[in-house]
């Protein structure tokens, strides 16, 4: 499951500029980061689901599918930060070694829990509701060196291209009744990620060439569509940041 | 008469892996004419092409635009590029951006700075090509013969001057093939001068003013169609079958001269019925 599989080019933001845009993930974002109260941030975390469900129109297995990998190395990741060992309150015994959870431990693994999810719902806002160049464009605004920009754009078509072959590659083989013999399986893979490297790489070469054929410079800009700027547009993404902000005061102030 | 846009003097290029894919070509290709460049798989089609755009350098002879030779420096190439407009074989090889109306602008992008002017020529040119609709879909998420379309607003947004046209039917249904080849006339109706590369002998033959023959490489031999087409020994060694309407005109009469044969099928069906005609 890849970003651009499911990008939607007519979700509900569509029709405002990118720099709009940010005002709906930018803030959150912030208040994400800044915040240390484990409420605030679940809430940022279903705010921000919530408005994918409505703004891109995702369907919920799809959306839960997304979460799959970057939950599992998180979980993991809390783990490990919860675990002590030797622990006082031990739930089992290794040899001689009690483990078990530590308070300290396990506060800090749940805000980082908390915060990390919310941040990487915000992610999957900002890059379902924006194409790869509006992103670069944002970026240009913002004065960020174009190096990072290049690098960030390079990173995320080469892993695009990656995945693109790899898929196709493989469903060529699974067609070819690949993969069905239990012995045969390693070698298989083995001998598609040679495959693939060596036709991303091709694909990559073409796509220069075709870029170069219409004088193509070093910086990966485009020209965009024209979007049109009113002030009614800014109501709902001040008034959410508004709101977000208020319930982050009153967390901090009952230091929930 | 017009005089030649691009000439080749002994042109050859070898890949880096050692395959020479072009040895020797000289060609000259007329100013507002359609050109056919024909031959079968492995001919070195997209590799010429690919030299008339400059993204290859002949490793050994010249090529002069307008009668002024190519050079390889970065000001004359961009001017080149802009002048000879590539569409590419797989389009997916050639969609760069993630919105068509982008994709559009990507050529014209690099080329000028007035965004006002730009955005103008994208609209006309989105127009032009019934892709207004569709001017938000990501380009990969479209369909061959839309994908098609957007390769080649993109490239004739740019205007230039020779449209180099790398097997512009390929995967598309009869319906679409036909309407990108209307639109290629069009453009050659407005004086632009066209080169496709096909293996499609009934489409050059009855839309190309010259066709070129390739085989592994050098040129077999360059005419109209009727030349071309009418020596079946010339086309048998290129790798190619007769066009229809030749095979039939010759069934009918078997040593018809090359200059006799008909030009379309109206004429071919006009002969038969006078010849029956006259039988009867
Ligand atoms: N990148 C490359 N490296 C090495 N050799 C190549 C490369 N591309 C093409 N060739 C070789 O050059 C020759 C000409 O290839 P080219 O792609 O120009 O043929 P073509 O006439 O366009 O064929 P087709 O009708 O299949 O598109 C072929 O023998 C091919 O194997
Ligand atoms: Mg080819």
């Amino acid at each position: 499951m890849w970003i651009t599989e499911i990008y939607k080019h007519d979700h509900r933001l569509q029709q405002l500029s990118p720099a709009v845009r940010a005002l709906y993930w930018a803030p959150a974002m912030v208040l994400a980061l800044v915040s240390s109260s484990v409420y605030f941030d679940w809430a940022m975390f279903a705010l921000v689901n919530l408005s994918l469900l409505g703004v891109i129109r995702i369907g919920l297995s799809k959306l839960t599918r997304l979460y799959r990998i970057p939950v599992a190395f998180i979980l993991l990741g809390c783990f490990v930060i919860a675990v002590e060992i030797p622990a006082q309150k031990a739930f089992t015994t290794i040899g001689q070694l009690p483990i078990g959870f530590s308070t300290g431990g396990l506060q800090l693994a749940s805000l980082l829990l908390s915060r990390s999810l919310a941040l990487i719902g915000i992610l999957y806002f900002i890059l379902l509701t924006n194409t790869i160049s509006e992103l670069a464009e944002l970026m240009r605004k913002c004065r960020i060196p174009a190096l990072f920009i290049d690098l960030f754009v390079i990173t995320f078509k080469f892993i695009e291209n990656l995945r693109q072959t790899s898929f196709e590659m493989y469903r060529a083989q699974r067609c070819r009744l690949g993969y069905s013999g239990n012995g045969k399986r390693i070698p298989l893979f083995a001998s598609l990620m040679a495959a693939v490297f060596q036709k991303s790489m091709q694909n990559a070469k073409q796509l220069e060439t075709a870029m170069q054929a219409r004088c193509a410079g070093e910086n990966y800009c485009f020209l965009q569509e024209e979007r049109q700027f009113t002030l009614p547009q800014l109501y709902l993404p001040v008034g959410l940041a508004s709101l977000s902000v208020a319930f982050l005061l009153i967390c901090c102030n009952y230091g929930w | 008469m017009a005089g030649n846009l691009i000439e080749l003097k002994a042109a050859s290029y070898r890949y880096p892996t050692g395959k020479q894919a072009i040895a020797e070509v000289d060609l000259a290709l007329p100013e507002g004419k359609k050109i056919a460049l024909m031959g079968a798989n492995g001919a070195g089609k997209s590799t010429l092409l690919l030299l008339l755009n400059g993204i290859y350098k002949p490793t050994k002879g010249e090529l002069h635009y307008r009668g002024k030779q190519y050079r390889y420096n970065r000001k004359a190439l961009r001017e080149l590029r802009q002048k000879v407009g590539i569409v590419f074989q797989e389009s997916d090889n050639q969609l760069v951006a993630p919105s068509v109306y982008e994709e559009v602008a990507f050529g014209l992008s690099n080329l000028y700075s007035d965004k006002k002017w730009i955005r103008e020529q994208v609209e006309k040119y989105l127009d032009y090509f019934d892709l207004q609709e569709l001017k938000n879909h990501s380009p990969h998420q479209l369909s061959s013969g839309q994908k098609k379309r957007v390769c080649l607003a993109s490239v004739l947004s740019m205007e230039p001057e020779l449209i180099v046209c790398d097997e512009p039917a390929s995967n598309l249904d009869p319906q679409n093939a036909r309407l990108t080849f209307e639109l290629l006339e069009a453009q050659n109706k407005q004086g632009k001068t066209l080169l496709i590369s096909t293996h499609d002998v009934n489409q050059a033959y009855a839309w190309a003013d010259l066709v070129v023959l390739l085989k592994e490489g050098s040129v077999l031999s360059v005419g109209s169609p009727i030349e071309v087409f009418g020596d079946a020994d010339t086309l048998a060694e290129a790798g190619l079958e007769q066009p229809l309407l030749v095979k039939l005109a010759r069934m009918h009469q078997p040593h018809l001269a090359a200059e006799e044969l008909p030009g379309n099928e109206a004429e071919l069906v006009n002969r038969l019925t006078k010849k029956l005609c006259t039988d009867l």
